[in-house]
């Protein structure tokens, strides 16, 4: 068991390898129901009561005990201060530099509220905040270990070199990795392939993610590869067998379903990179950052996860010529556009690139565009 | 993500007030943080989205202090730290703690005085290397019998280590690790007598970590216990009476905690020396060095490393009779370590004029 749970203590930027299923097993038994619980806050008495047995004392010592160490001890008298006031006369350092900046902005700034950008990422921190579902049986189970996940978006911009871009998605220990699989919603899923422009209203219906339903999770050499339907291929095979063709010190990597396996079935290293790929060649890094177990001011409703809390805001690209509308139309070696590659909005597509009959103008190469902002 | 302006400051002038108290008691945490008033540290108009941020800021810088390698009484005062924060904290819901925060923790950030002092010749010198220069001496002696006349031991010509050097080594350490504690003890007792107020800034500046922190910790534990809390007068009847015993599950645990990490480490392990001494501290006379080093001069570990050079030289000159080009000032038993695996596989040729060691180790010296 202590090999298998992780050390809390690591110097590295990782952690080793553990057993996701035996540290939550291993936390369950060191504490009590009543942490486990998913009530709303208990008793006095029965919180007095729980300390005297953990720590072998009389209910009398426990209650002093927790009267000395409650947290009403740091608080100060006047709780009902304005908290949005700097008191004047404190010592520490926080404030005093808190209150020139917030001095600073005062005088600079005309209007001061949240930008779309603010309030829409507060809102996906908090919009599935202490949810309860109406159906019991929808109930995240106590004891649920919660995991955060980073995943990485594929795009790979000039100005990404420093810091990439990432959204965190929330997912529960019990849930299986085709759930997470399913929830990752990628550009390239949406993309259409063809060339169309000598019948643009043919574009066909059918986007990648119905045609390549191929994907696979690695964690720790093991591929975790989608198998639900009969067109899924199995992506890691090209993978192994290079690796095994010569010694190249990879060790056995193993290619196993991805809907057999939960969450807690997984050995993994947090803060390690892990790879989830789909669509035959788009690469997502996939990164653990923290396990922990629920709590009842998480969100509880089993359905809502895998839970998107954090996403990077992506600019949508917008049509050349009205700059209005999001660009639908991408162009290469057109003769009537100015620049190559040339991005159109639908209606100004055709009217430029078409006549009223509908016969093709000029000479160009027209594709189908899907923005990465479209999940913004 | 950008620091929090003035919070390591003001962190660390809590924590380094909480050192200087010498307890680990929460009651004169709490104190300490009343007076400052630290949960105004939250304190000011933002928003919901910002308030989040720094609260999040705030609670992994704080848990940085709660890791290694600072010292025990600084992660006690981490954990506290920990708490009131985590209580005092104005969002809502609350912001938890994270399992793992910063992915790398800048080392230039961790104040000096908060660290544990290290041992580093006990992890230079640890039992996998003592082990490891046994088992490698071993084979090697093996070799030298397969090859030589005389099938019982190496020839006259070969044999030139002495064959307990594995075990002067390791006693060389344990003199050392001795004379530190002993030194140790003098200083506290010192202290104690003339109640030197920068004895603490001292006592970390020190090197001897298993059973210095020990001491330590049992000192604290002696003097929180001793420092009996007057209750008010409405619960003088319930004032709580020193036990003789000391059965505060707090610390029960750490020390035997510290002593299984320490023990990790330090040879004194396996020779199963306890590394928990509660030693009649006795000796007010100065404390000779075993090897006659001057006291000032002790305090650095690295000028331990002449005392096994000394050792070693003793070694190496044997050989370098025959072919003095391979002379070394320095040895460390890393890099004997490193010579020996790299000779015992392959024995060069023999050359009439000077033995196979020394040529081996001429050979590895000059390829290296």
């Amino acid at each position: 068991m202590a090999a298998e749970a992780a050390e809390y203590e690591a110097g590295e930027p990782h952690t080793r390898v553990f057993r996701v299923g035996a540290l939550g097993s291993g936390w369950r038994q060191c504490l009590q129901p009543r942490d486990l619980s998913l009530a709303e806050e208990e008793e006095e008495e029965e919180a007095a009561e729980a300390v005297a047995e953990e720590l072998g004392c009389t209910v009398e010592t426990a209650a002093e005990l927790r009267a000395l160490c409650s947290a009403d001890a740091l608080g100060s008298a006047d709780q009902e201060r304005d908290p949005e006031a700097i008191p004047e006369d404190s010592g520490l350092e926080t404030l005093r530099f808190r209150k020139k900046a917030l001095q600073r902005r005062e005088e600079r700034i005309v209007v001061d509220r949240a930008c779309r950008q603010e309030t829409l990422t507060y809102e996906m921190e908090s919009h599935a905040v202490g949810k309860r579902p109406d159906d019991a049986a929808d109930l995240v189970e106590e004891g649920e270990l919660l995991l955060t996940l980073n995943i990485f978006y594929p795009v790979i911009f000039q100005k990404h070199k420093e810091h990439k871009p990432y959204q965190t998605v929330l997912v529960l220990g019990s849930q299986k990795l085709t759930e997470l699989r399913d929830s990752v919603s990628c550009v390239s899923d949406l993309q259409i392939g063809g060339e169309f422009s000598s019948e643009p209203d043919r574009a066909p219906e059918h986007i990648s993610k119905d045609l390549y339903k191929s994907a696979f999770f690695y964690f720790e050499g093991i591929f975790y590869n989608d198998s639900r339907y009969p067109e899924c291929r199995d992506l890691s095979r090209t993978i192994i067998e290079w690796s095994e063709s010569r010694d190249r010190g990879y060790g056995n990597l193993q290619s196993v379903k991805m809907e057999d396996y939960t969450f807690s079935d997984l050995s993994l290293r947090i803060g390690f990179p892990y790879l989830f790929c789909h669509q035959g060649d788009c690469e997502h890094i996939v990164i653990v950052t923290d396990i922990r177990l629920i709590h009842h001011e998480d969100c509880l409703d089993r359905n809502l996860y895998p839970l998107l809390t954090k996403k990077h805001w992506l600019c949508t690209r917008k049509c050349f010529v009205c700059k209005m509308y999001t660009a639908r139309w991408v162009t290469n070696k057109d003769s009537l556009a100015p620049e190559d590659p040339c991005f159109f909005c639908d209606v100004c597509f055709r009217m430029l690139h078409y006549d009223a009959e509908g016969n093709k103008l000029g000479d160009f190469l027209a594709y189908p565009y899907v923005d990465p902002g479209i999940f913004n | 993500m950008s620091a929090v302006p003035g919070l390591q400051k003001d962190c660390e002038a809590l924590l380094g007030a909480f050192q200087e108290a010498d307890t680990v008691r929460f009651e004169r945490f709490a104190e300490l943080w009343r007076e400052r008033r630290f949960h105004t540290v939250f304190h000011g108009r933002m928003r919901a989205l910002e308030r989040n941020k720094i609260t999040k800021k705030t609670l992994e810088l704080a848990q940085q202090y709660f890791l290694p390698p600072y010292a025990f009484q600084i992660r006690v005062g981490a954990l506290y730290l920990l708490y009131g924060l985590y209580n005092t904290q104005l969002c809502q819901p609350k912001i938890k703690l994270n399992y793992r925060t910063k992915k790398r923790i800048e080392e230039n950030e961790c104040k000096e005085e908060f660290k544990d002092p290290s041992n580093r010749v006990s992890s230079l010198i640890t039992n996998d290397a003592l082990e490891e220069l046994m088992n490698i001496h071993e084979h090697y002696q093996k070799m030298k019998c397969a090859i030589s006349a005389d099938k019982s031991q190496p020839d006259k010509a070969l044999s030139l280590i002495k064959d307990e050097f594995v075990v002067s080594l390791k006693d060389i350490a344990l003199e050392h690790q001795e004379w530190q504690q002993k030194r140790l003890k003098l200083l506290l007792k010192a202290k104690e007598a003339d109640e030197m107020p920068d004895s603490m800034e001292e006592g970390t500046s020190l090197n001897s970590e298993g059973s210095e922190r020990a001491d330590a910790l049992a000192r604290i534990k002696r003097k929180s216990y001793s420092a009996v809390v007057e209750a008010s007068r409405s619960r003088r009847h319930r004032q709580v009476m020193l036990e003789s015993s000391e059965s505060g599950s707090d610390y029960g645990k750490s020390p035997r905690q510290s002593e299984m990490r320490a023990g990790k480490e330090t040879v004194t392990h396996c020779v199963g020396m306890p590394v928990i001494t509660e030693e009649d501290s006795s000796d007010t006379e100065v404390v000779p060095n075993p090897h006659h080093y001057p006291q000032t001069l002790a305090l650095n570990p690295v000028n331990f490393i002449p005392i096994l050079k000394g050792q070693i030289l003793a070694i190496s000159t044997q050989a370098t009779v025959q072919n003095p080009d391979c002379f070394t000032p320095y040895f460390s038993p890393k890099f004997l370590l490193f010579t020996y695996k790299n000779s015992v596989p392959n024995l060069p040729a023999f050359t009439p004029n000077c033995s196979p060691e020394s040529s081996l180790i001429g050979h590895k010296l000059r390829s290296l």
